[in-house]
């Protein structure tokens, strides 16, 4: 398109675009010599000549320039004085070219009045009507305005009304004419075919396309293995920010993982802080924790909204809002979605032993990682629906905070089958007589008839390695049978499943001179677990994210903090002495390893993470994990398989179709000519 | 325009440059003491420097929360004129509006219309977001007859199948993996810097008092 | 990267910018740098829309999205109002007021604002409107469409923050035949626009947008500060591959990084002159 096609120019900035735009060698002249006298030169105003001209004024900002200049007015008379007295060479450019295509066209014959008014003629007999959807600059396109103005002037001429619109050239789409037209036919026959393929695993059998989503996370590109197992390794005091970003909309695809993600924290007796940067998902997330509540209502106490689960406030103003959460977290977790305050005395975010997004937008992914994850110590787990995953997945390999990603339903259901599998053993509380009421929760009665509703109990283990491990004993009921597959199914969770006995473990050895500082987080601030003599060995299960702190086992199972300067760090012989120790950890001093860890096969990621699922514990609630309807899960997720074969049919046959008719229009053009 | 007028544009204009230009260096230069690691008053000093900036977004963050009153008036201010014109959905509109407000103070903070009400519809409009997704798909080449529709029909149909779990598909999920892995990325990345660098040119301009808001 | 480093970087980034506008500044007073409306065939479509909206008697509709001035969005808001003021004062000889929609309630002044600068006649207060936002500003995108039923504009502009709400928007508009122009700073509605718009702007050409139908020499220079760091970050990215590339191999030295520098310089002035 040239420019002069288009004119955009307002009047306002006419006369700084007019100065500007003069061309060839006249530029370079002073001021004083291009200008063609008096009127040209006074008609500008002052304001501009100083902002067009010299260039020391354009260094000072334009409101100053306006605030200090009085302007003075421009005539109409003046500027066409300016416009109509210009040499050629000063015209604008838009001007300049307008005029050389003028003087390029060939001299039209004459024409008499009668052919030149023949398509106005046309159109007081018979308009041609054409709607053309998006067609709107077409010359034959008329609106719905401009129908009525012919309209009315056919009945100042007295002619007949107009012709029926289908008779006419593409008049399919009529507005409010017709209920229904041809043009809409294809939109509902795909409308139909993509409902039909949606629905018809719900009402019908056999229908079954595709395979289920894996019992395990085994392939560990997004860290689904690493992150479980963090979420498997919280315990009774630990506090869980879970960030709700994802609202209404989103329900249907990720309130499958939100519910698994928040059954596993509580059934592992942890508290969930919920944060979101959106009001509705607060009390969205308050639905869902009420659903879990009612689900586990005939066996458990009821949740306690700031015992068991924290609703913060909102935090406004997007990303700001969230860069105010890790700044200021110490004033933010104080007060709840319903301005009471929480008593919850945390100052730090490094403080939450683990933060876990559940967001429906990459965006939100993108803030959360960047706002939040880079200014805390803590570790981050995402999870997003299928939109928002290859736009988030960047953001999650990026950021060495961000230790893995769920997605969607299908790894909602392989999440669930292996908290299923886990607590498969477990007898659950006998029924209450009067839920809401009492404390029912570890009441140590035998149960005969569990009331467990596992879905479907996994019959393969994916990863076929064995550990020769001692079954630890967890189960809270006396009666309960110890039962064999135990550490086979906690191993589900764990990708390359590693025993001690195979792989060389790395430790870390005391170097410094003792007794020196073991610490719950990896800052100097937290709290002292343990002191360790020069020479102590523990297993490395990680470190932080510039390396000064490494994270160890301690001998009990639980993890911690050491500075990395006051250890060294080596890899144990793989020579099996000592082995895994019975409770599940490894046992620092003389010979230990770790039991089993992964290599987090993460892109981009060299540095491994090393995280061991922990078998279920005493005192864990596993009538969360085992009173979870199953929610339909596998006709959905055939709906999914055969919604999406329906979409590619659709979208590859409208696309064929149209490629068609665009080749062949081509053909018929180039014949044409 | 008058002289008042004038200052008053210019002086909110030196109080956008100047908010703008403390609230930035303080977001740079604040909370790092080891920027100033040869000072003996460095982390005061950080902490100080750091102090505008935390004003500043606390600020930002509750005027926000407020604005939610702005747009209520804006959307009940439009609606009820489209009311006094018959318009029915404002009608309806208004009454959910009161419907809501009473029923929350009337049953003690009850949210389950949310669950009731709103979650059916925004799952309704989701599906119906699906539909329009794969009828436009369908038509992208009734739009762009050309190479790069073709090539964004052929990454889009890849991609979907890529997803389908079906064992026969394996190698469709190899390519779509490496499609999503490298030039996807690659463009994503690519326009994401773009813009980025379009926030920040545009930013210096707000920064300078240059946009239109300030120039009256 | 330590963060010290970024910082000194991010600070000196910012000042290069700062610099690099006023110098282009300087320089476009004597020469206006040439935008060719050619290179975005939208806005031909967009001048046609204009014309119908105004000759028909029927409202534009633009809207923002959710690019809010109180996120990190607002300078997309800003770039947006500044490209919504030059189309409504295109428009200004219609009759009916353009409607301005937005989805974040802190742009409604904004919106307000846009439409009384570039508006002169009646009607400005109703013509800013809300709807409220989601996460996925789905309720926005449908509150929309049953609005833009009742207002039946010629076209849409949706220019800013747009999620993939925006198919239910544009379905909408093909199946009315009104026109649709769309960009967003999302990278999923970017998509959505490409695949159903009528016409589209992809990235940062957001920021450009007005400086195309603008012909202020500074929103002019501004552009051109972007396609200067544009070129500089092309150049770097393919003199780090190089690098990279030459490390790998067992060729890498100095004088390799200025011919392979030099070859970019010449590349980048020729296709310059070209355009």
């Amino acid at each position: 398109m040239n420019d002069d096609d288009f004119n955009w120019l307002p009047q306002e900035e006419e006369q700084e675009a007019a100065q500007q735009s003069r061309r060839g060698l006249f530029r370079f002249l002073p001021r004083f010599r291009r200008g063609r006298g008096g009127a040209a030169a006074s008609a500008p105003s002052e304001e501009s000549s100083l902002s067009g001209r010299r260039g020391l004024f354009r260094l000072i900002p334009r409101f100053l320039r306006r605030a200090r200049s009085a302007p003075t007015e421009a005539t109409a008379a003046d500027l066409a004085l300016e416009m109509g007295e210009r040499p050629v060479e000063q015209l604008d450019d838009r001007l300049l070219a307008l005029r050389e295509r003028a003087q390029s066209r060939p001299e039209q014959e004459t024409v008499s009045p009668r052919e030149a008014l023949y398509d106005v003629d046309d159109v007081l007999v018979r308009p041609e009507i054409i709607h053309r959807p998006g067609g709107v600059i077409s010359p034959l396109a008329l609106s719905k305005a401009q129908q009525e103005q012919v309209e009315l002037l056919r009945d100042m001429v007295g002619g007949t009304a107009l012709p029926d619109d289908s008779q006419s050239e593409g008049g399919l789409l009529s507005r409010g004419k017709r209920l229904f037209s041809l043009g809409a036919i294809p939109h509902l026959l795909v409308s139909i075919l993509m409902l039909l393929a949606l629905a018809l695993p719900f009402v019908a059998t056999g229908f079954s396309e595709g395979e289920l989503p894996p019992l395990a996370f085994h392939e560990d590109r997004h860290g689904t293995t690493t992150a479980f197992n963090m979420l498997d390794n919280l315990t009774l005091d630990d506090y869980v920010l879970l960030a709700f970003e994802y609202g209404p909309t989103a329900a249907g695809e990720l309130d499958e993982l939100a519910d698994v993600i928040l059954r596993h924290i509580f059934a592992q007796g942890s508290k969930a802080i919920i944060v979101s940067s959106n009001p509705i998902t607060i009390v969205h997330a308050r639905n869902v924790i009420a659903a879990i509540e009612r689900s586990v209502a005939p066996v458990s106490t009821r949740l306690v909204e700031n015992q068991d689960y924290y609703l913060l406030r909102f935090l406004s103003g997007g990303a700001l809002g969230l860069r105010d959460l890790s700044r200021n977290f110490g004033s933010i977790v104080n007060t709840s979605a319903r301005g009471m305050p929480t008593g919850l005395g945390f100052t730090s975010l490094d403080e939450m032993t683990l933060m876990v997004l559940i967001a429906e937008r990459a965006e939100d992914v993108r803030h959360w990682a960047e706002q939040v994850a880079t200014e805390t110590d803590s570790d981050f787990i995402a999870a997003t629906g299928y939109a928002a995953q290859p736009l988030a997945e960047p953001y999650v390999y990026a950021h060495e905070d961000i230790v893995g990603m769920f997605i969607g339903v299908r790894d909602a259901y392989t999440y669930n089958q292996i908290l299923q599998a886990n607590y498969a053993d477990y007898e659950l509380p006998p029924r209450r007589e009067d839920p809401g009421t009492g404390d029912g929760e570890s009441a140590p009665t035998p149960s005969p008839t569990p009331t467990a509703t596992a879905t479907a109990t996994p019959t393969a283990t994916p990863t076929p390695t064995a550990t020769e491990t001692p079954q630890p004993q967890a189960t809270p009921t006396p009666t309960a049978t110890p039962t064999e597959p135990e550490p086979e199914l906690v191993q589900l969770a764990v990708a390359p499943a590693a025993t001690a006995t195979q792989i060389p473990s790395p430790v870390a050895e005391v170097i410094a001179q003792g007794p020196v500082n073991i610490r719950r987080r990896p800052n100097t601030a937290s709290d002292i677990l343990a002191l360790a003599a020069t020479g102590d060995i523990f297993p490395v299960l990680g470190e932080n994210g510039d390396g000064s702190w490494i994270n160890i086992l301690l001998p009990d199972g639980i993890e911690a903090w050491i500075a990395s300067f006051l250890v060294e760090q080596y890899i144990a012989p793989a020579d099996g002495t000592g082995g895994g120790a019975p409770d599940g950890s490894a046992r620092a001093g003389d010979g230990q390893t770790v039991l089993q860890f992964d290599f987090s096969l993460r892109l981009g990621k060299t540095r491994p993470r090393f995280y061991q699922a922990n078998p279920p514990a005493q005192g864990d609630r596993a009538e969360f994990v085992l009173l979870r309807d199953g929610r339909q899960e596998e006709q959905r997720l055939d709906a999914m398989t055969l919604g999406t074969i329906a979409a590619v049919l659709v979208i590859v046959a409208g696309n064929v179709f149209y490629m068609m008719r665009a080749l062949t229009r081509r053909r018929r053009a180039s014949q044409g000519n | 325009m008058s002289r008042t007028q004038r200052l008053g544009i210019a002086f909110s204009a030196f109080i956008a440059f100047a908010v703008g230009v403390i609230t930035t260096l303080s977001l740079l230069l604040g909370d790092r003491p080891e920027l100033y690691a040869e000072f003996a008053g460095a982390p005061a000093f950080a902490r100080l420097m750091s102090l505008p900036a935390a004003i500043m977004v606390r600020l930002v963050a509750i005027t926000s929360a407020v604005t939610i009153v702005i747009g209520i008036s804006n959307l009940l201010y439009v609606h009820l004129g489209r009311v006094v014109r018959g318009a029915f959905f404002s009608i309806v509109m208004i009454a959910s509006f009161a419907l809501t407000i009473w029923w929350y103070w009337s049953k003690g903070g009850d949210t389950s219309l949310l669950a009731a009400v709103q979650v059916p519809i925004e799952s309704a409009l989701a599906a119906l977001l699906f539909l329009s997704m794969v009828q436009g798909g369908a038509r992208v080449l009734n739009k762009r007859a050309d190479i790069w529709g073709l090539l964004f029909v052929t990454v889009l149909v890849v991609v979907l199948l890529g997803t389908v779990p079906i064992e026969s598909l394996g190698p469709v999920r190899a390519w779509s993996d490496w499609l999503m892995e490298i030039p996807v990325s690659a463009g994503a990345r690519a326009i994401l810097l773009g813009i980025a660098l379009g926030t920040v040119v545009t930013g210096v301009r707000v920064l300078l008092g240059q946009d239109r808001s300030y120039r009256g | 990267m330590d963060d010290s480093t970024l910082q000194v970087y991010t600070i000196l980034f910012v000042v290069i910018t700062i610099v690099l506008v006023y110098t282009s500044r300087f320089f476009s007073a004597r020469r206006m740098p040439r935008l060719s409306q050619g290179r975005v065939p939208g806005f031909k479509r967009l001048s046609g829309w204009v014309g119908e909206a105004i000759e028909a008697g029927r409202p534009l509709h633009l809207s923002f999205g959710s690019a809010g001035i109180d996120a990190e969005s607002a300078p997309v808001a800003a770039a947006e109002a500044e490209l919504f003021y030059h189309v409504i004062k295109a428009a200004g000889s219609g009759d009916v007021a353009p409607v301005i929609s937005t989805s974040s309630a802190a742009t409604i002044p904004l919106c307000q604002d846009t439409i009384r600068r570039a508006w002169a006649g009646d009607e400005r207060r109703s013509r800013a409107q809300w709807f409220p936002q989601g996460p996925r500003s789905m309720a926005f995108a449908a509150g929309l469409t049953a609005t833009m039923q009742v207002e039946d504009p010629s076209a849409h502009v949706l220019a800013g923050s747009f999620g993939p709400e925006l198919a239910l928007i544009l379905d909408s508009a093909e199946r009315q035949g009104q026109g649709s122009f769309a960009v967003s700073d999302q990278l999923e509605g970017g998509a959505i626009a490409f695949a159903m718009a009528d016409e589209v702007l992809i990235g940062e050409q957001l920021f450009s947008a007005a400086a195309w139908l603008s012909h202020e020499s500074t929103a002019r220079a501004d552009a051109s500060v972007q396609d200067v760091w544009r070129g500089l970050l092309i150049a770097l990215m393919a003199i780090l591959v190089i690098i990279e590339v030459a490390g790998q191999l067992g060729i890498a030295s100095w004088s390799l990084v200025l011919w392979a520098a030099l070859a970019l310089v010449v590349i980048g002035v020729v296709f310059v002159r070209r355009r």
